[in-house]
This record gives structure tokens, sequence and C-alpha cells, in this order.
């Protein structure tokens, strides 16, 4: 059954691809990158809009089967089962990263001290309630949203322009190539959000014209995000390396803003918005895994199971984002690579063997 | 029955939230009873060696205030800023948070040190806001926290105005933490920031004044209502926060140098900020006039650079365009010479040139003896001639040095800014 229309998943793809890059991952690709993060950013956006497009692809060629029974019919059940117990480790990872970056965030701009468990009641409350509502009603409600988050962002990313000096990281690749590769390599997490697409397959309506509009919207995100990086790095240049959220300091830096508030709210709003929404989208797929894995009808079991889980591995952290950080420029970035890599491979095998079958059925 | 009561889940968990978060959001203190709001700091050498004299202006807030509640001024000496912040704190009896400190005051003394090291407990939290602005204080830093502790807590900050100003028209640092750290992280490692210094105004007679304590309230553990200016027997001495253009100049985090506001005129030259200036002329002699002297508006002042590396020498060519207004013309004594609208000529370009030439080369051998290099040639220079800067800088005994070789020449147009 077909949850979500063409537009609706072209909206959850936008969405899930831009608010999670938006507040740690320009300081961690600067902190591997320095002076060149904008070309590791660039780079890695390139291979977003690949992903995404061999994701919808396959989507698209698959319209009537759920994810699981796609990849059985492919890769054998035990196959299918390894293919989404990994992306499910990916998903448990990256929606963790989004509440400790949300609770983070909340820190940084609203409160001073603030318990992690308190924050964790409400938080996985709307974010578990709309992963437990379902792909549609995920779907209705970025359809509302998404305008007022694209229009804040924009306007967040604009408001810096004219602190604009354009070369102050200049000279590019004074120390070669690498940094770039290595900045590449280091944020690989923040770029793998689209593999969770995956968990909406057979929950399209199929358009004629889904892939090519997905790629352009997504297309516009990813410049959207290079954009933001580019003036974000501009802005703040060498001193990069104090800031760790991007978003909270960007409506701060003219130093008569702050004065007048003129910004703060923004950030307040539209930002802890996105971030809410974007972590919805990611627990949804991690609780289809969940029921995948489980052999559950109902939602609400695979569900709790997940938050137990996200509570269970943020509590090991202790709700440090910084060791979260660590963890990811170090290790799992450098995994997700690899995760994004079989996801890749996977999703041409879907795509080209479903159009075999149906020449075959042509015949 | 079990459907519906599953139908009212949320119903249930809203109450059981409620039931949860209710009552330890009631029993929590309002913020303004925890909290010290600190509105500036001012960071001096204390009179114990290695020790820092750290001051705060503190705005405590009341429930209900009308925002009037007067500034107060909390020092200690301790060995780092963030022991300081901390005692202040067991003073106060409250948490002094830094969101909506708008300046730090660093005195001559404390800037002889590398003041990163200072700072650097304030860079790395996320209490305070990147954008506060710093300061340079020839004298004692607590003393000019003092007199802005006069200004009204509704009106907007003094020194903030006096920085927001300078930086259209001066040469000035408009630094902010943020753009030090982004300068002294640079390869060039040459920050400013606008030096601020407070003079005693002396007015006889009047109302003197408002009724205040004195704000200096030194020694550890100190705290005094703020206070700005002090009566004796009908003579007021009014601290006036003023500043004369001069900038302090950071190299590798110390202060280097304070450029006097007869320097900083120089430095005006060279800064493609400063777009507008008064500039007089002497000894104006043409066909017309002789021995005149001649005030000019700049109008506009367009900088085309020329960066290249002559047999190993980096030189760099400035083009002058500059729009000219023509304010005052003086010949000897009279003042009551025809009105010339636009009296800009080849004497007068020449004169500009000369001037220019003049101002250029000062700056520079200020910038040369000291080693810093603040208008960033190291980068244009890294931009424009990559393989040759480095093959340069790869040449010097010491690579910090590259400011001494650098050569300078300026060419100058001028032109009715009508």
């Amino acid at each position: 059954m077909t949850e979500l229309t063409s537009r609706q998943y072209i909206i959850v793809a936008s969405i899930i691809m831009l608010t999670s890059k938006l507040v740690t991952m320009p300081s961690v690709v600067f902190s591997s990158a320095s002076n060149d993060a904008i070309f590791s950013v660039i780079i890695n956006s390139i291979l977003e809009l690949l992903l995404i497009f061999l994701i919808t692809l396959a989507i698209a060629k698959n319209p009537n089967k759920g994810l699981f029974e796609v990849l059985k019919s492919k890769f054998t059940r035990v196959g299918a089962y390894i293919i989404i117990g990994l992306i499910a480790i990916y998903a448990l990872a990256r929606v963790t990263f989004c509440y400790e970056e949300l609770y983070s965030f909340f820190l940084e701009l609203l409160y001073d001290e603030f318990s992690p468990y308190i924050f964790a009641i409400p938080t996985f409350f709307v974010t578990g309630y709309l992963a437990y509502k379902g792909a549609r009603t995920i779907g209705r409600t970025l359809e509302i949203l998404f305008w007022f988050i694209l229009i804040g962002t924009i306007v967040s990313v604009v408001c810096n322009v004219g602190f604009m000096s354009f070369d102050t990281n200049m000279p590019y690749f004074q120390n070669g190539i690498m940094p770039v590769l290595e900045g590449s390599g280091s944020s690989a997490f923040y770029f793998g959000n689209s593999i969770c697409l995956l968990f909406f397959m057979g929950k399209v309506r199929i358009d004629d014209n889904l892939v090519k509009k997905t790629i352009i919207s997504s297309s516009v995100i990813a410049l959207l995000i290079i954009a933001f990086c580019f003036i974000f790095y501009d802005v703040f240049g060498l001193s990069m390396q104090y800031i760790l959220f991007a978003l909270s300091q960007y409506s701060q830096y003219d130093p008569f803003i702050l004065e007048l508030q003129r910004l703060v709210w923004l950030s307040a709003i539209v930002d802890i918005t996105k971030l809410f929404c974007s972590t919805a989208c990611l627990a949804y797929c991690l609780g289809q895994a969940g029921k995948t894995f489980m052999q559950s009808k109902t939602t609400l079991l695979p569900i709790l199971t997940t938050f137990l889980l996200i509570f269970s591995l943020a509590t090991i952290l202790h709700y440090d984002l910084l060791v979260m950080i660590e963890l990811v420029r170090n290790y799992i970035s450098y995994i997700t690579i690899g995760l994004i890599t079989l996801t890749i491979i996977i999703c041409i095998i879907l795509s080209i063997s479903r159009r075999q079958n149906a020449q075959k059925f042509i015949q | 029955m079990r459907k519906s009561l599953f139908n009212k889940i949320i119903l249930w968990c809203v109450i059981l939230f409620l039931l949860i978060l209710a009552p330890t959001s009631l029993d929590m203190p309002s913020q303004s009873v925890v909290r010290a709001i600190c509105t500036g700091l001012a960071i001096d050498t204390s009179n114990e060696s290695g020790k820092l004299e750290v001051t705060a202006q503190i705005l405590i807030p009341e429930a209900g205030g009308q925002y009037t509640q007067k500034l107060s001024l909390v020092s200690y000496d301790a060995k780092s800023l963030e022991e300081s912040l901390e005692m202040m704190e067991y003073q106060v009896g409250k948490k002094i948070r830094m969101e909506h400190c708008c300046f730090i005051i660093l005195s001559n003394a404390v800037c002889e040190r590398n003041i990163t090291t200072i700072l650097d407990y304030l860079v790395r939290g996320n209490n305070i806001g990147n954008n506060t602005l710093l300061i340079h204080t020839d004298g004692k830093s607590k003393d000019l926290l003092s007199a802005t502790s006069n200004v009204n807590s509704s009106e907007v900050d003094n020194l903030q105005v006096i920085s927001e100003y300078n930086e259209k028209y001066l040469f000035s640092g408009g630094a902010n933490l943020l753009s030090f750290y982004h300068d002294y992280l640079s390869p060039h490692k040459t920050s400013y920031m606008a030096n601020i210094t407070m003079i005693k105004d002396d007015k006889s007679g009047g109302n003197g004044g408002t009724d205040q304590s004195s704000g200096s309230g030194s020694g550890s553990g100190s705290e005094s209502s703020q206070g700005s200016s002090s009566s004796d027997k009908g003579n007021t001495q009014e601290d006036v926060v003023t500043s004369d253009g001069s900038v302090a100049i950071f190299y590798k985090g110390k202060c280097a140098r304070v450029v006097t506001s007869e320097e900083r005129e120089d430095f005006n030259w060279l800064d493609p900020k400063v777009e507008k200036a008064m500039v007089q002329i002497e000894n104006v002699s043409d066909n017309i006039l002789k021995n005149a002297t001649i005030s000019y508006t700049i109008e506009r002042k367009k900088m085309t650079h020329k960066f290249e590396i002559v047999n190993n020498v980096p030189t760099i060519r400035i083009n002058f365009d500059l729009g000219l207004q023509t304010e005052m013309v003086l010949q000897g004594d009279e003042s009551s010479l025809p009105i010339f609208d636009d009296y800009i000529n080849d004497a007068v370009t020449l004169a500009f040139a000369e001037k220019i030439d003049r101002a250029v080369k000062n700056s520079m051998n200020i910038q040369k003896e000291h080693g810093f290099d603040v208008f960033d040639y190291y980068k244009e220079f890294s931009i424009n001639c990559n393989a040759d800067w480095k093959k340069y800088l790869s040449s010097l005994e010491n690579p910090d040095d590259y400011m001494k070789g650098i050569e300078i020449f300026t060419e100058v147009t001028c032109y009715s800014a009508f």
C-alpha cells in the first residue's frame, strides 16, 4: 500500500538531506580539511546525490514491494537480513547522533542546565509518535513544515553574506589533495542519511518523473548546503576550530546582531524544528528495520524497542556530543563509506535486474 | 475496553508527562534568583605576581524589575580567568552568565603576554558570544569598566558605539573574540583591537553627577557598587571614556605596539575599508595659488593592488583613485579667496601622491620593524604568486620576518567627487 505521494517522498528526501548537516558537520569537516573544507563538502554532496539517484531509481523500479521482500528475492533471506541489519545499525547511530545534537543544541541555545533524561521524555515521545504513526503522517507533517524550514534556512544563510570577503580561506590546496580526502572521509557519516530512504521502498506512489524531480530538488538542497558551508567558512575563517554548532553561531557573528536579538529566535525555532523532523524520519526507518527483524505486524513494539536502544546508546555515551563526534570522525564515518558503497551496488542490482525481468516479461 | 484505552494513549502519555515534569518545573527556582548577568569584563594584572585581577560588571536581575538595576563590579585575583569567575560566583551567590557580555577590556600589562592563554577558557566554553568586543586600554582596565558602568543599562553601550563608529572612518580594531582568534591563527599572526582610554574631565560646581561610591574595589574578593566619578567640594571629576583612534596591534597574541592617532592616519591609507577621510594638503603652488593650504574630503577611495615578486623581492603596487571634494582653501592669512568648486589639478595630485607615499612608507616601516602584517599581505601574495612566494619564504632565515623584504609603491589619481 502506498503511503507517500511523490511530492511527499521528495520532501522527505530533502529534509533528511538538509537538516542534519547544518549543525556540527561544517566544524567536523573543517577540523580535518582546514581551508579546503568546502571541497570535501562538494565531493560528499555529489556522492550523496548519486546515492539518492540510485535509491530513488531502485524505489521506482520496485513499486509494490517492501524493502525486505525485494532484498529477499535478490539476495536470499539471510542476505536481506544482513543488509537491513547493517542499515539499521547505521540508522541507530544516526538517530542517536541526532538526539545528541538536538540535546546539545538545546543547551547551547536555550538552557544552561537541562537533564538529558528530562529532555529524552518529551523528545522521544514526539519523534516516536511520528515514527509510530508511519510514513503517511511523516510525509504530511513535513509537507506542511517544508517551506517554513526552507525559508528559515535560506534566511539563516543569507544573513551573513554581508560579512563575506570571499577569499578568507584562499589559497586552496596548500597541502595538496589529502586534507580534502581526509575531510570527505571523516564526514561521510553525515552524508549517508539517504540510505535510510530505502525503507520507503514500496510505500511511494510512483510518478513518471519521480527520479527526475527528486534529483532536481536534491540538487537544490545540495547547493544550499554547499552555500551554507562556503559562507560559514568564509565568515569565520580559521576561528572555525572553536565553533562546534554552526547554526547557533551563524546568526550571532555580527557584533551588533546579538544586541538586537534579531535572528537568535530564528535558530531557536526553525533549526530545532528541522532537527525534530529529521530525527523522526530516521527513527521511522529504524522502527521499520526493527519491525522486519521482530516480524511484528504492529509498529508499537518495534518502535518502543528502537527507542530503548537509542536511549541505552545515548546513556552509554553520557549524552556527550563530543564523544560521539570523536567516534564519528575516527571510525563510524569510514564504516559509513563502506555502507554507502554497498548500498550503491545493491541499488544498481535492484534497478538493473528489475528492468531485465520486465524486458523478459514483455518478450 | 482495551482498544479504547489504547486509542487514548496520547492522552495517557500527556498526563504521565505532566505528572513527571510539572512538579519538577514548579519546584525550580526562577532564573533571576540563580543567575547574575555579566555585561562586561576587565582583566588586569594583579599586585600578586603571576595572578590576574578579573573584574566583572554584573547585573543582578530582579523579577518584575524595570531594568534600572545598578550595575555592580565584582573583582577577584586568581591565577586564571576561570578560577576568578568561579570565585566571583561564590561572592555573588549566583551563577555568573556571560551570554550578554558585550566587551572584554584588557590592560596593557596583561597584553604583554599572549592573551590567548587567558581567553582560551572563554573561547572554548559555550558561555560567551563570539562577537564579544575586545578592547585594549593603556591604563587600568578596571577603571574603564567602572566608567562604562555609569551608562544606564537601557541605553546602547558607549564602548560599542565608539568601536562601531571608528570602524567606518578609521583604521581601527572593531575586533571581536572570533575575529581576533582568526587573525591570531592566520599565517600573519597579527590581530588588532581598539585602544580606548579614559580621561578625567574636570567640572566645577554643578550637580556633581550621580552619587556613587568608589568603583575601585581592588584586592581579592571585593564587591562595590558602580561608580565613575568622584565629588569633592563642588568640583566634579568625571571619567570620560574616549577613543583618540589609536589601535593596539597584537603579534602572536601579544601587544606589539599601540599605533598612535597620528600613525593611525598613515595606516588609514592602506586600509581598503576606510573610504572617507578629511585631508589637508599644504604648500600647494601653481599659477593660481601660492603656498596654499587646501582641505579635502575624500568621498571615495578605490584601491587597486598588484602583488608580484620581482627578483625574489615581493612588491606591492597600489593605485589610489581618490574622489575629492574641496572643503577649505587658505592662502597665507587670507581665507576669503574665490570659491573653487573643484580645485583638483596636477599640483594637487602630486601633493597627494607625496603625502600618500610618505604615509604608506611610514606605516610599512612600523610593520617591518615589529614584523607584523596588519593587512594580511601574506595571503595576497599566496593567492597571486604562490610558487614565487613560497620560494621567497624559503630563502629567508626566519620566514616570520617576511614583511622586512616587501617593497611597496603607490600611484595616485585624483578626480572630483561630483
